[in-house]
């Protein structure tokens, strides 16, 4: 699904990630690795393993659109608790000729010298760019941002046909990423007046009309 | 030995003397077999004497050889029970000159007096299955029962077909272990196995105690006037209330039993618009209710302040209400031993029936009162199984053990004395440890994991004091759904409410609660606000409570009552039915099809009960869909299957002898419940049971639906990941055997296999279609792909505008 918002062409794809078309830029946002250790720790048994999914289908990204740079809007780790050396050395092992630039969000703030593991090219809070904002949270700046935090799922439909699925918020300010990992959950967003909601089924990114939200 | 036991019984009998009492045979008997040193169950109606015949077999023993610490203990269901059970038991104590103290332990006991029981236990204690749990989750547990003679577990009909129940047999093969002489007795209604019900409890070789008591129950119902206008669908019965007026007295205190909360929120609500002299004395009482607003009507019905009360199933059991002179059922009871239960709420002499009022709320519930009374003539009444070995109980079990006095590997052969898990493999058991232990089988799966440890003496032990806390937190979670409490804008609390009722409110909506008009106003921190609005409710209440199938047996009686001549209250329904489609025959299986402006209906009526009929539902959707690819909408109610698929759908072509046939069956409804979510429902449930999700992290709070996050999560990540888990397992064999009663599904395809199908076309739903039509809770499923279904609706919204 293409789209062109602040005069820019944009392609929102079905595995929740975005492709900014003039930079070659690939954005995603909130994959939060290492999460499953977290719910271990609490004595909840969720395998390790689901995260590296997230890297596969990364990588099949990669190959797909080939982009020049990759933004990461946050909330790349669950947390700085543990170091994951497996998989963040499966994770430098994408790199390749690119660059890979995450911009901090509220779960990987603390404890940034364990991110140096990862073998980002930056570590920022924010990138500004052609008279727009890519950063975690949707920033307080007078300028259009794209953005993650809020996993953004949408409920639709009628009656006997209900789906939630994650979804792309595109508003006149704001684009808001659904989130890129597997295990993070979602929060049903109630866009603003004249934004546009668009949901992946995993195959393809559908625009839900507003006639067909409750 | 014998003689100085049978001297114990010799002291009772004196007290009855003194009492100018006349004990029944069967309490004789029941002292006379703990005396002897057996366990058992004793079943008798309410009113007889039963608590009595339970303990005083241990009292008089006692009295003869004085006991060192807790020498009874006794469970109960409610926290309520014990509390008036045990004041009862004092004063027969007391009149009998025994210096025993006596006590309670529940959730609503203070934090001192627990401290206190544990320094010195009372010599009897009331208890229930939640707090024997927690008491077994503190080290100590082994002393504090160390002198322990006997249990009692009353109700014991409420419990065995639930997890609560294999928790209570859990805690009792723990307590037996401790105390191999231990002695433990049953109280139970009446039910159809009651030879399995005495085992499950008391082990092998339990002996059964009943009373040979006349006949329990007499079923007067209230008719309409005009059977023509009475309707033939709907659950709520208003119609009848000023024939229900009538018959009701203000003097005579009054049960009313509702099926459903709201139903009973309405009938208050209109019983008091109706006759506002008497809104003081009509009260209202349901599980949502807040304790102290239920207790204040228990004892408000007691002092005959309150003389009617409108109730749900939060009235079946529990608080003796000598004071009760009548009860009405509104609706059908569903079962022939809930009627029995409630008739039995109301005071009658000993030797006669009681009576129950019956109020059908729509004309099928007529029929359904005449196979009633047909069944309870011949003495039928529904059997309840314990639970198949659940694992999440076990998991929850093993590590209470481990945060109290740890266990060791021998623990398997102690479980398995627990009849629901006598079949228990070692593999099971192996699995089961490593779980708790790894968090899996595969060792690199999961890293940080570790609940239980193995320490040098070979005795495994909770990790650390943290995840003891949080695990007993979660020992009351058996059953309970995501609830909210509700609060007016002064903060004072009203009671609570079901999460899924709330998260469909939008602000300034209005709802009945214990008969107030209430608008929401907002949520926050698991507090739903609200005022009391002069508003008109713009919804109705619509608690998710789970509808109760009709039992097996009394569907049974329905199907013979369908084909009997009708009496005349039921003949203008069935003419209709005769009328507009066709009134099957015991040897007939009706099948209807209609044209409707959405699609094509087709009814199916196999009279199996609600819970069959959601999985015939689903295994019909998907035989008809591999045939021809379509998305189908299906609901159901106890008597049919209503499918709606596309216009022109070829039902007829495609409904063969095969579509009957019971190959495949649970491989078809398994390939069937990966489309829906009654797998991802149920492990809601057993994800909590066993500990991996809870309402309480020590850090930050997480709000339910945050939780449910969670579990659909963990649903998806155990599917993906780990299928082999025995509590993904478990929530699939749930929906099954639990849910879906496959058995009973299959049983009932057997049926309809011997049956004549007789293929109707209607011009419009017939009475027997029209209740299931008006179901509003329609399920789906479909076998397009999320892509193919997500492009057909995108063409449909283009019609909606």
């Amino acid at each position: 699904m293409d789209l062109t918002w602040n005069a820019q062409t944009w392609r929102l794809l079905p595995d929740r990630a975005l492709f900014w078309q003039e930079r070659k830029t690939l954005i995603l946002s909130d994959l939060h690795l290492g999460k499953a250790q977290e719910f271990q720790t609490l004595g909840i048994p969720v395998p390790s393993s689901i995260h590296y999914e997230d890297l596969t289908r990364l990588e099949a990204l990669l190959k797909m659109h080939t982009p020049r740079r990759i933004f990461i809007l946050g909330d790349f780790v669950h947390s700085n608790r543990f170091e994951h050396p497996e998989l963040a050395s499966a994770f430098r092992d994408l790199h390749g000729d690119r660059q890979w630039i995450l911009a901090l969000g509220n779960h990987d703030h603390r404890g940034k010298e364990k991110l140096q593991a990862w073998g980002f090219d930056q570590i920022v809070t924010e990138v500004r760019e052609d008279g727009l904002v890519f950063c975690h949270d949707e920033a307080q700046s007078d300028q259009p941002s794209v953005n993650g935090h809020v996993h953004p799922v949408h409920k639709f439909g009628r009656g006997r046909e209900r789906l939630r699925l994650p979804c792309f918020v595109v508003g006149e300010r704001r684009l808001l990423l659904p989130s890129f990992g597997a295990f993070t959950g979602g929060f049903e967003i109630r866009p603003r007046r004249r934004e546009r909601i668009f949901v992946s089924n995993g195959q393809g990114v559908v625009e839900i009309p507003h006639s067909a939200t409750d | 030995m014998e003689a100085d036991r049978s001297a114990g019984i010799n002291k009772i009998r004196a007290w009855f003397k003194k009492r100018r009492w006349r004990p029944f045979p069967y309490q004789e008997q029941a002292w006379r077999a703990y005396a002897q040193g057996k366990s058992g169950l004793i079943s008798v109606p309410t009113g007889y004497g039963k608590t009595l015949a339970a303990t005083l077999g241990a009292v008089g023993e006692a009295l003869l050889e004085p006991p060192a610490g807790m020498f009874l203990l006794y469970i109960s269901p409610l926290k309520a029970l014990t509390r008036d059970l045990s004041q009862s038991l004092q004063i027969v104590l007391q009149e009998m000159g025994a210096d025993f103290k006596v006590e309670c332990r529940t959730g609503d006991t203070s934090a001192s007096a627990k401290a206190r029981q544990l320094k010195k236990t009372p010599a009897i204690l009331f208890t229930t299955p939640e707090s024997l749990s927690l008491m077994l989750s503190y080290p100590g547990a082994e002393k504090m029962f160390g002198g322990l003679r006997a249990v009692i577990v009353d109700e014991w009909h409420e419990l065995i077909a639930s997890k609560r129940g294999v928790q209570t047999q859990l805690g009792l093969s723990r307590l037996k272990a401790i105390r191999p002489e231990l002695r433990i007795w049953g109280l139970s209604a009446t039910l159809g196995n009651l030879q399995e019900a005495a085992e499950s409890l008391a082990g092998k070789g339990a002996q059964l105690i009943r009373a040979h008591l006349p006949k329990e129950i007499e079923l007067d119902p209230i008719y309409p006037k005009q059977l023509d206008s009475f309707p033939w669908a709907g659950h709520l019965g208003l119609k009848l209330l000023p024939q229900l007026v009538e018959k009701l007295s203000p003097h005579k205190s009054t049960l009313i039993f509702t099926n459903t909360r709201s139903q009973a929120e309405r009938w208050h609500g209109a019983l008091q618009a109706t006759l506002p002299e008497m809104a003081d004395r009509i009260a209202i009482h349901h599980s949502a209710v807040d304790r102290e607003d239920r207790e204040m009507v228990e004892d408000g019905l007691r002092s005959g302040e309150i003389k009617w009360v409108v109730c749900t199933s939060s009235l079946d059991l529990g608080v003796d209400f000598q004071k009760v002179e009548q009860c009405v059922q509104i609706g059908s009871a569903k079962s022939l031993a809930r009627l029995v239960q409630r008739a039995g709420r109301s005071r009658h002499r000993p030797g006669e029936p009681s009576h129950l009022l019956y109020l059908p709320t729509n004309s099928w519930e007529l029929v359904e009162l005449e196979a009633a009374r047909h069944a309870l003539d011949e003495g039928v009444i529904e059997p309840r199984r314990p639970l198949r070995k659940p694992m999440d109980v076990l998991v929850q079990h093993l590590v209470t053990l481990a945060c109290g006095d740890g266990f060791r590997a021998e623990m398997f052969e102690e479980v398995r004395a627990a009849h629901s898990y006598r079949t228990l493999s070692q593999e099971e058991w192996d699995w089961t440890v490593q779980f708790i232990r790894y968090g899996g089988t595969s060792l690199k799966a999961y890293p940080q994991y570790q609940k239980i440890f193995l320490d040098e003496d070979g005795v495994f032990r909770i990790r650390n004091t943290m995840m003891a806390r949080q695990h007993r937190m979660s020992i009351g979670t058996i059953t309970s759904s995501q609830q909210l409490s509700l609060h007016l804008a002064n903060r004072k609390r009203i009671g609570s409410i079901e999460e899924s009722f709330v998260s469909k409110l939008k602000r300034g909506d209005v709802f009945y609660f214990t008969g107030r008009r209430l608008e929401f106003m907002f949520l926050k921190d698991m507090k739903a606000y609200v005022r009391v609005s002069k508003k008109e409710s713009v919804s109705t209440p619509s608690w998710a409570g789970t509808q109760l199938p009709l039992s097996e047996s009394l569907s049974g009686y329905f199907r013979h009552q369908l084909a009997q001549p009708p009496t005349p209250q039921i003949k203008p329904l069935l003419e209709a039915q005769e009328r507009l489609s066709h009134r099957p025959r015991e040897d007939e299986l009706l099948i209807e099809q209609w044209d409707a402006r959405d699609g094509r209906y087709l009814y199916v009526y196999p009279f199996g009960g609600r819970s069959v009929h959601e999985g015939l539902a689903a295994l019909w959707t998907y035989r008809l869909g591999i045939q021809v690819k379509a998305t189908f909408s299906f609901s159901v109610n106890d008597y049919g299957v209503q499918i709606v698929g596309p216009k022109q759908f070829p039902y007829y072509e495609l409904i063969t002898p095969g579509f009957f046939s019971t190959t495949h069956l649970e491989e078809q409804i398994t390939r069937t419940l990966n489309m829906t979510e009654m797998a991802l429902r149920r492990f809601r449930g057993v994800a909590q049971t066993a500990g991996l999700v809870f309402s309480g992290y020590p850090s930050a709070r997480k709000n339910g639906r945050q939780m449910q996050i969670s579990s659909s999560l963990l649903f998806e990540v155990f599917r993906k990941h780990d299928p082999e888990s025995l509590l993904f397992k478990q929530a699939q064999e749930e929906v099954l055997f639990q849910q879906l009663e496959i058995e009973r599904l299959r049983r009932t395809l057997e049926r309809l296999q011997t049956l004549r199908p007789v293929w109707v076309e209607t011009s419009r739903p017939s009475p027997l279609a029209l209740p299931i039509w008006a179901e509003m809770n329609a399920a789906h499923l479909t076998t397009e792909t999320l892509a193919e279904r997500m492009e057909r609706m995108k063409k449909e919204w283009s019609q909606w505008t």
